[in-house]
């Protein structure tokens, strides 16, 4: 999650049990660099770095990831392929995320310790299909592990992608809602006050679909798009736009970036108190069961 | 539709031959007449292809030409 992801919160999650990830988008190398080294003096568990493949510096960005030691890099938006055989020989597990059957496959012929099947329920930029019926497709398809994302904020959501075939889960809107996320109390009100509608999918017609909260900002280009507005006049209206929700606090010009899920989320944890109640909502469904141990 | 990998060098015919291929594999993998593609036919523009149709393409070029393909991004 860009901007939302950043050391306190991935330190945080790695602390209480889960894997923290460092959300890198388009931040320059020395960035990554230095939140890095801070994720490491808050602790001492694995974490992971998440690399936007279409970032102008994925290369420099990939390189961090060797020369500060990450456990995990995990990959979006394109295929990592060239970087796959670097980081393996650094001994760092590599996870990208894949929208599509045929792009697991191919991840996996390249090389990749596991993949995440993140359906379009999923907040930011996203795919076409559902988790639903995107997981048990890519597990058929492929032999290492899968990781489901996208619409899962409780016990249920991980017990049911567990029955998909899943063997973890990737969990992101739930952890905005935190107090160790740096993010503007606004956005997390946003995120708290939710329903279940309350989602929309701006750029569909630019092919770079992303989720975020409606707002005014989500109104004025659905409208706009609707009128064939173009790519630079709808770019306008986002540039910038996650960055001031997140940290401006501005959401209603701002882009509330949150998967359909927000709707469920009711209250401010700690990354402590969410794990643990994820870990025993998800006991009490399917524990002993032979899913995990 | 593309160009050549480097490095291959093939007679007219096989040229031929390897379009009509490609263009089989196109017309299948986007749901579209073979007989509205041409060299020139462009995947985004034309056939509205977004980056997982690419995927899907890709792998069955290499499994047709038994070649691999690499990606940059």
């Amino acid at each position: 999650m860009a901007w939302v992801a950043e050391y306190h919160l991935a330190a945080a999650v790695s602390n209480a049990g889960g894997l923290g990830l460092i959300g890198t988008a388009s931040a320059p190398a020395e960035w990554v660099r230095e939140q890095i080294r801070e994720a490491k003096k808050l602790t001492d568990k694995p974490f992971g770095i998440n690399i936007m493949m279409i970032s102008p510096y994925a290369d420099e960005v990939a390189k961090v990831a060797v020369e500060e030691g990450v456990a995990v890099v995990t990959t979006g938006a394109g295929s990592p392929e060239k970087y796959i055989k670097m980081w393996k020989e650094a001994g760092i597990k590599v996870i990208p995320v894949v929208a599509s059957v045929a792009m697991a496959k191919r991840m996996q012929r390249c090389g990749a310790d596991a993949l995440v099947a993140e359906g379009t329920e999923a907040g930011g930029h996203i795919g076409e299909n559902t988790t639903m019926v995107l997981v048990p497709q890519v597990v058929d398809a492929v032999e290492i592990p899968v990781i489901a994302a996208g619409g899962i904020a409780d016990g249920r959501g991980i017990a049911a992608a567990f029955m998909l075939g899943a063997e973890g889960v990737q969990i992101g809107t739930r952890f905005v809602v935190t107090e160790e996320a740096q993010v503007h109390e606004n956005y997390k009100e946003c995120i708290l006050k939710a329903r279940d509608i309350d989602s929309r999918v701006t750029g569909r017609s630019t092919g770079h679909p992303v989720r975020a909260l409606r707002n005014k900002m989500t109104k004025e280009y659905l409208e706009k798009e609707q009128a064939g507005a173009t790519f630079e006049e709808l770019e306008h209206l986002t540039l910038g736009g996650l960055r001031r929700a997140v940290v401006d606090g501005d959401v209603q010009s701002g882009s509330v970036m949150a998967g359909q899920i927000a709707g469920m989320i009711k209250e401010k944890l700690t990354c402590q108190e969410v794990i643990q109640k994820l870990v025993s909502q998800t006991d009490e469904l399917i524990g002993g069961k032979g899913f995990y141990e | 539709m593309g160009r050549m990998p480097d490095g291959m060098v093939n007679s007219r015919k096989e040229n031929k031959i390897m379009l009509e291929k490609v263009k089989e594999i196109v017309a299948e993998s986007l749901n579209v007449e073979e007989s509205t593609l041409s060299e020139t036919t462009s995947f985004k523009e034309d056939l509205g292809a977004d980056s997982l149709d690419l995927f899907e393409m890709v792998m069955a070029f290499e499994e047709a030409f038994e070649v691999e393909i690499h990606l940059k991004t």
